[in-house]
């Protein structure tokens, strides 16, 4: 199992492999695009801070991880794209291409199709903006010529093993740390900005006033509706204080992981300082050079996992924060179909 | 809301209690969920909703979500008996790995690309800027990748001539015109986001708040929906379960709507969960 890291900047290039990621991904901002298109991001991610500035910085960080027998892959992974943008998008792909990427990582079927019918010889890898959630969908896109598949978020370890059960030729790779989106990655369609005004932050973090179905706040009136009223406020408020950001964790799951085969471990945080993202990645690796030790059980491993989580994050693991809550809490599992 | 007449008009019902709202006007039935495997209709569901299509001559469609492995099994269920009950009835795929599925067991039955795939923006602060965006900006967010002429002939060779809709604020501008593909819109209620991470499951259980995710679904969606307001927002949010929707009324333009080759109105009578 290999971890997949992320890149921001060159000079990120020997400490990030030295912490142990095996491959890198990145975003690019491009001038040209921004111009025409802002607001519309070309890779998912609106910070400047999590995207390198051009092409050549790209082409540094490219021969510098393959000087070390490491890949690099590009996210060109914006839900949509229009046909007006094909020119344009596909002189940004011409030029990622160019600087060396291994792979670019693609959500639009759209755009997966137009590549494959170009002579663009590049691998093409499934963003979680796709939304994978079962076999079928692999073998749809394995047959549109992607290589590689990322497992939507919310799903439960069960749920990947099925799907992945009876799949080959394909490699996948599953999300353990950072930004669990409270959504369905690939089908939330709400904007991202890049505004100073905290109004404008992600939807799912804003405050908000409730009221049942067809009432104003002014209209609410009666016991029940206010009971019914103050669960869902209280749910709703620990969403908004538990965030997608707020060091979310599946590292327990790594054993699980590796038994079903899973090729890539994904860590999210484009934009995270350099120091943050050794740390995840030393994290990450410390958990997969404990799991050589086959003898090592499920149990022992799960405790181990915490353990080294609470020293290196200096809290202790909680639901909310858990990617797979069903193996961090499996005596309170009934069910999570 | 006015309409031209040559608009099919088809129901949605989620549920049998959604059969409810059929009346005259409706020359199709729409039925099952878009958003969770959890409210896949059972099979004796989907025989009495078939049951109602055939008895008022109406056409149908069987809506459905996306799905994991499990939820593929509940399907392919369904999928056996409409084709056996109702050769050539649409299924709406809201989910890429359902369409392959249909290719491969289930030719009699005829796939719709759902509005979950079609990814356009919904988010309501969209409205906000449009004043200030450029006219190249504009067009995106009015467009989706359905107006690519390789992906449109792509979805004809795969068996897809209709797609689906959501009623945008910013307004609709996807041509279709010569393609062969037509396609519907929903109403008066647009989906913004859903999640797996329901917060309604067990959001009547005092103290745990905050173990979202490994609750036991005792369907608590259907007994609850919640506007939630915030001054950013130029429209209330609808929430039920686990999904959050808008609501807008205003029909687009007739010759917009022309443009999308856009036959058929999903008239959503409740929230369509």
């Amino acid at each position: 199992m290999k971890i997949l890291a992320p890149i921001d900047k060159a000079e990120e290039v020997e400490a990030l492999i030295k912490a142990g990621a095996d491959e890198l991904y990145c975003g690019l901002f491009w001038r040209d695009w921004l111009r025409k298109y802002p607001l519309v991001a070309l890779s998912r991610r609106p910070a400047s801070i999590a995207n390198l500035k051009s092409f050549g910085k790209l082409r540094e960080i490219v021969d510098l991880a393959h000087s070390h027998g490491v890949c690099v892959t590009l996210a060109i992974n914006e839900h949509y794209y229009i046909h007006e943008q094909y020119p344009l998008l596909f002189e940004y792909i011409q030029q990622a291409v160019g600087a060396g990427v291994d792979a670019l990582i693609i959500s639009d079927p759209a755009l997966l199709i137009a590549i494959r019918e170009s002579q663009i010889m590049v691998d093409l890898h499934l963003s979680t903006g796709v939304t994978v959630l079962n076999s079928e969908t692999i073998r749809f896109f394995q047959e549109l010529g992607i290589s590689r598949v990322t497992f939507e978020r919310q799903m439960t370890i069960d749920e990947i093993r099925r799907a992945t059960d009876d799949v080959s030729g394909v490699e996948t790779c599953v999300f353990v740390l950072n930004s669990r989106c409270p959504n369905i990655d690939g089908l939330c369609t709400f904007m991202h900005f890049q505004f100073a005004d905290p109004s404008y932050k992600n939807a799912c973090m804003l405050p908000y006033a409730y009221s049942p179905e067809g009432q104003t706040p002014q209209e609410t009136g009666g016991e029940e509706s206010r009971e019914k009223g103050h669960l869902c406020l209280m749910r709703q408020q620990v969403w908004e204080r538990h965030h997608m950001d707020d060091l979310p964790c599946g590292a327990c799951a790594l054993y699980d992981l590796l038994q079903m085969g899973i090729d890539y471990i994904k860590i999210v945080g484009r934009g995270n300082k350099s120091w943050r993202k050794e740390a995840d990645i030393k994290f990450i690796r410390k958990l997969l050079d404990i799991l050589k030790d086959r003898d090592i059980s499920r149990r022992e491993f799960m405790e181990r996992s915490r353990m080294l989580h609470s020293n290196t994050y200096k809290f202790s693991c909680q639901t909310i924060r858990c990617y797979f809550p069903e193996v961090m809490a499996q005596r309170e599992v009934h069910e999570y179909q | 809301m006015s309409l031209n007449g040559a608009m099919e008009r088809a129901l949605y019902a989620t549920n049998l209690a959604g059969l409810k709202h059929y009346s005259k006007e409706f020359s199709r039935l729409y039925f099952g969920s878009e958003f969770c495997q959890r409210l896949i209709p059972s099979l004796s569901d989907l025989e009495k909703a078939i049951g109602l299509a055939s008895e008022k001559a109406l056409g149908f469609t069987l809506v459905t979500p996306y799905v994991t492995n499990e939820g593929l099994g509940k399907l392919g269920l369904l999928f056996e008996k409409l084709e056996k009950e109702r050769p050539g009835s649409e299924v709406v795929f809201n989910d890429w790995g359902v369409l392959r599925f249909l290719h491969e067991g289930y030719r009699e039955l005829e796939p719709v690309m759902g509005r979950l795939l079609n990814k356009m923006k919904r988010g309501p602060r969209l409205m906000n800027l449009m004043d200030i965006l450029p006219p190249s900006t504009i067009d995106y967010f009015r467009s989706c990748s359905l107006d690519v002429p390789l992906y449109q002939q792509w979805l004809i060779k795969n068996g897809v001539k209709r797609v689906e809709f959501d009623n945008l604020f910013q307004g609709l501008d996807v041509n279709l015109d010569g393609t062969g593909l037509n396609s519907s819109l929903y109403m008066p209620y647009g989906y913004i986001t859903t999640t797996r991470l329901c917060l309604a499951i067990s959001c009547d259980v005092q103290g745990k708040e905050d173990e979202i995710g490994i609750f036991p679904c005792k369907r608590e969606c259907q007994e609850r929906s919640y506007y939630c307001l915030n001054p950013v927002m130029q429209t209330p949010l609808i929430r039920k379960g686990n999904t959050i929707f808008y609501k807008n009324e205003s029909l687009p333009e007739e010759d917009t709507m022309g443009k999308a080759c856009m036959n058929r109105l999903v008239v959503e009578p409740e929230v369509p969960l």
